[in-house]
């Protein structure tokens, strides 16, 4: 837009607040002047003078447009205006806006026939609250993607740092909703913008997991398919695009230290947990995250063995992360030493060792009943289910245990962090997914808010599910509470917010939604969308989003830039790095 | 035996006035254009059927009733009346244009009928600004008659300056207040109070098909006029003879041919123009850009009830003593 353009536009007014029908200090309309028009989303102001105070200035957002032949009454008259003219009928075009602030706050509906403008540059921003999250003393409007007419969309990092407010949830049908794309682009934004980020950039960590194919394990590469087009609208943003700089890439562990990952090859580790770092960090927890698991008692269970485990592990001289189960009241050399194992105890160096050993005390095999402590005195079938459950999770889990060097995902090691699970059984992921935020979660507990750990989750459903208990949703749960205050925050994707723990979503104070299925888009849990977003929100296209945030009263619609990393491997720019890895 | 019921809506009257249907007083020769009487299928081909043509009307209403009180003995009756005038121009279709119907001129008058020769003006509002209109009489129908002749007047002077600028003007209502030259200006009349024809004559409006029109007449001293009629629809089982009837005229000013031309043209455009029955209470005489016009020219007289008040308002504030002297 040339600045000339820019300045009739400004200095023009669009319209006249329509005078026919009373305008509300909630909505008005505007009647369009002739060469005028306003479409969905378009900023306007409106002043109207007020007795005794002055003038109040209202902006709102366009949430409809309408043309009709006035002055018609017959389906038929359209015909008769419009191909045969024989009647006489007007044009008229008019818009419904939605009022989003008035300033100052003196709440009165508008005058009938007042000049309605397009607002642009600092009526622009104060319409959308700006200069409310931008004072002279500190920037908090980060620019988080560009509206139909390619100006900026920011956000209050207040509501995502946990200043006021912290968590984003992406909704969105799967495929077109580009969820994931958006939460790493917002990332991209949090980490490009230091001077508005403050403290909450300096050594902010990001969790991320790749739960589906394997498009996020290119972030570092740049895109070949990223055009000029694209780079002009990061420059818009007032960002330099190029990938993210701080990435280390981990997938489970194939055989030892070499990662499973068809996609990638080199750039990314192995991971996976020694037996003592299982028994450690308590991981038992997460082999029993089905919501049934609580119904059953297992979860019960397993806390026993889990406290057990803690007191009878020792580890083993010359075996780095194996493990024995020595009963600390039979043995009382110090329980710091690594021992020596006796002839004939077992050497826990993997998961099935674990779980044999673990058999030994709750399936004795003279066919006495468990051990009391490690059982809890449950039902003999409990019991037998436990075991059951734990050799069931062996194929899926097991090569996630091993003893040997630490592998564990060092999660400092750069400042984005991807876990690719997408090759997982699900019990897998989920028990992948339990470690690690379980892991971020105690690491925060009590340290303080900074450095603000991010932790980027596609699939919450699967995790934090509006039925039944388990951990992961328990930590879930507890994070979305008190995450601000810890410097926890979660970006959860999913398809339907509706099939979300409540808790979880209510703690999101930036909501974002790509297309969403019809019936999905009239449940209450988008009751922060107009009317008029809803309709629309079935139709967006991929890289349009929906926006809510607690500064701004209305949602915001917006798009994104295409990504400046590559998201496939053919789109890895061959020239990235030839020597990437020698 | 037949029985129809009225097209129109009962409250306009009827398209003829049965028992009032009174014979004319006035001279009427019918050998202008032939002397060989029955329905004429209209032939004209020229430039007029392309070129956009005007339709004028203009609408009244009696916004208050009131009583003027001076130095007389007894008040003098007044009526406050609101006049508008306007016109349509409607484009016809040609090549890929759609034919278009555009509101063209709207003009209002207000003016304080005063009997007894008296001129009061009163200001009800800063846009509401009635003019002294004095008339002679004191009767209520002579002030009503002055208000509808400023109406009148207000169309005829509209539907000049239009035939002025070359247009083709057909206007609400017979040319008789009118006093045209040689212009194109047609009125249409839509209901039927008098006979200008002999039995045999009158026995062509029966026979008259959609589209077609009688042959010329003319009447009018000190005015004269052409006349015809127009039958503008088909006619239905149940429909009486005369049914879907306008008569129009035009000036005598007129070349003869050029009024056949007219006569023609007229009975081509206004079956184009004619409404439908469940569009308009008077169809299909009331033609559709004209419901439009006359719609939006009452739209502009204003709120009736608002108007009524701000009336009583100024009349109040005109009488204060302060007032008088100023």
């Amino acid at each position: 837009m040339d600045e000339e353009h820019l300045e009739t536009e400004s200095f023009e007014p669009v319209g006249l607040v329509l005078g026919s029908e009373p305008t509300t200090t909630q909505e008005f309309r505007v009647v369009l002047g002739e060469d005028q028009y306003l479409q969905l989303d378009d900023l306007v102001v409106v002043k109207t003078p007020v007795p005794k105070v002055g003038e109040v200035t209202t902006y709102g957002i366009v949430t409809e447009t309408f043309a009709r032949y006035e002055g018609t009454a017959f389906e038929s008259d359209t015909r008769r205006v419009a191909v045969e003219g024989t009647f006489p009928a007007e044009k008229s075009r008019t818009a419904t806006v939605q009022i989003v602030r008035v300033s100052p706050e003196i709440w009165i509906a508008p005058d009938s026939g007042g000049e309605v403008y397009r607002a642009t540059g600092e009526e622009r921003e104060r319409a959308m609250y700006v200069d409310e999250m931008r004072t002279s003393e500190r920037d908090r409007a980060l620019p988080v993607g560009l509206t139909r007419d390619g100006e900026p969309v920011w956000v209050d990092v207040d509501f995502f740092d946990g200043t006021k407010g912290a968590h984003m949830s992406i909704s969105g049908v799967s495929g077109v909703a580009t969820k994931t794309s958006y939460a790493l682009f917002f990332l991209r934004c949090l980490t490009s913008h230091p001077e508005i980020l403050g403290r909450s950039a300096r050594n902010l960590r990001v969790l991320i997991f790749n739960v589906k194919g394997e498009d996020l394990l290119f972030l570092d590469k740049p895109n070949n398919q990223f055009n000029d087009e694209a780079s002009e609208m990061w420059h818009r943003l007032g960002m330099d695009p190029g990938p993210f700089p701080s990435v280390s890439f981990w997938a489970p562990t194939q055989e030892e230290g070499i990662p499973k990952s068809s996609a990638r090859v080199k750039g990314i580790s192995a991971f996976r947990w020694t037996p003592r770092e299982f028994v450690d960090d308590r991981l038992l927890t997460f082999l029993f995250t089905d919501t049934q698991d609580t119904r059953q008692q297992l979860t019960f269970v397993a806390e026993r063995v889990i406290r057990q485990l803690e007191r009878f592990a020792r580890d083993v001289q010359g075996v780095p992360g194996a493990i024995v189960l020595r009963d600390p009241q039979s043995d009382d050399s110090d329980v710091t030493k690594p021992v020596v194992p006796h002839g004939g105890e077992r050497v826990i160096k993997d998961l099935y060792d674990l779980i044999e050993g673990i058999g030994e005390f709750l399936e004795p095999e003279d066919g006495n009943e468990g051990d009391f402590a490690w059982t809890g005195r449950v039902a003999g079938g409990t019991v037998a289910a436990f075991m059951r459950r734990l050799r069931g999770s062996l194929g899926r889990v097991g090569r996630l245990v091993a003893a040997g060097e630490s592998r564990r995902i060092d999660r400092a090691r750069e400042a984005v962090t991807v876990v690719d699970i997408h090759d997982l059984h699900e019990a897998a992921q989920r028990f992948v997914v339990g470690a690690l935020i379980s892991e971020v979660h105690r690491e925060k507990e009590g340290k303080g808010r900074f450095p603000l750990s991010v932790i980027v989750l596609d699939e919450l459903n699967k995790y934090a599910p509006r039925e039944g208990w388990s951990p992961i949703k328990d930590t879930l749960v507890d994070m979305a509470q008190r995450g601000r205050s810890l410097g926890v925050i979660l970006i959860g994707a999913q398809q339907s917010a509706s099939r979300i723990e409540p808790d979880v979503l209510a703690n999101a104070a930036l909501r974002v939604s790509g297309r969403l299925d019809a019936a999905e888009a009239e449940r209450s849990e988008y009751g922060w969308m107009l009317p008029s977003t809803r309709a629309r929100a079935r139709l967006l296209k991929p890289g349009t989003m929906v926006l809510s945030q607690p500064s701004i009263p209305a949602p915001t619609m917006l798009t994104f830039p295409y990504p400046p990393w590559a998201t496939r491997p053919e789109e890895v720019a061959e020239d990235s790095d030839p020597f990437e890895g020698i | 035996m037949r029985i129809s019921v009225q097209a129109w809506s009962p409250e306009y009257g009827g398209e003829i006035e049965m028992g009032a249907l009174e014979a004319s007083v006035e001279q009427v020769k019918t050998d202008c254009e032939t002397t060989k009487w029955g329905p004429i299928v209209p032939r004209y081909s020229g430039g007029l059927l392309e070129a956009p043509v005007a339709f004028v009307d203009g609408t009244r209403r009696i916004d208050a009733r009131l009583f003027v009180s001076d130095a007389r003995p007894a008040p003098v009756a007044g009526l406050a009346g609101s006049v508008g005038a306007g016109s349509v121009l409607c484009t016809p279709s040609s090549g890929l244009a759609h034919g278009r119907a555009e509101i063209d001129q709207l003009r209002i008058d207000r003016v304080l009928a005063v009997g007894g020769g008296t001129s009061v003006a009163l200001t009800a509002g800063e846009v509401l600004n009635y003019r002294g209109l004095p008339v002679p009489g004191e009767s209520v129908e002579e002030l009503t008659y002055a208000v509808h002749d400023t109406m009148r007047n207000l169309e005829a002077l509209l539907a000049q300056e239009l035939a002025d600028q070359g247009r083709l003007v057909f206007v609400d209502g017979p040319l008789a207040v009118m006093r045209p030259g040689p212009q194109r200006i047609v009125g249409f009349i839509k209901a039927h109070h008098r006979r200008y024809l002999e039995a045999d004559e009158e026995a062509v409006l029966g026979r008259l098909g959609c589209g077609e029109r009688t042959p010329l007449f003319s009447f009018g001293e000190p005015r004269p006029r052409y006349s015809w009629y127009v039958r503008l629809c088909e006619l239905d089982d149940d429909d009486h003879d005369w049914h879907g009837l306008v008569r129009c005229e035009a000036p005598a000013a007129l070349e003869l041919d050029d009024v056949v031309s007219l006569a023609d043209v007229s009975a081509l455009l206004l079956v184009r123009f004619a409404s439908l029955p469940h569009w308009d209470k008077r169809a299909p005489q009331n033609l559709v850009p004209v419901a439009g016009l006359e719609r939006r020219l009452r739209h502009l007289l204003g709120d009736r009830e608002l108007v009524f008040r701000m009336i009583k308002d100024g009349a109040k504030r005109s009488s204060r003593p302060s007032a008088v002297g100023a």
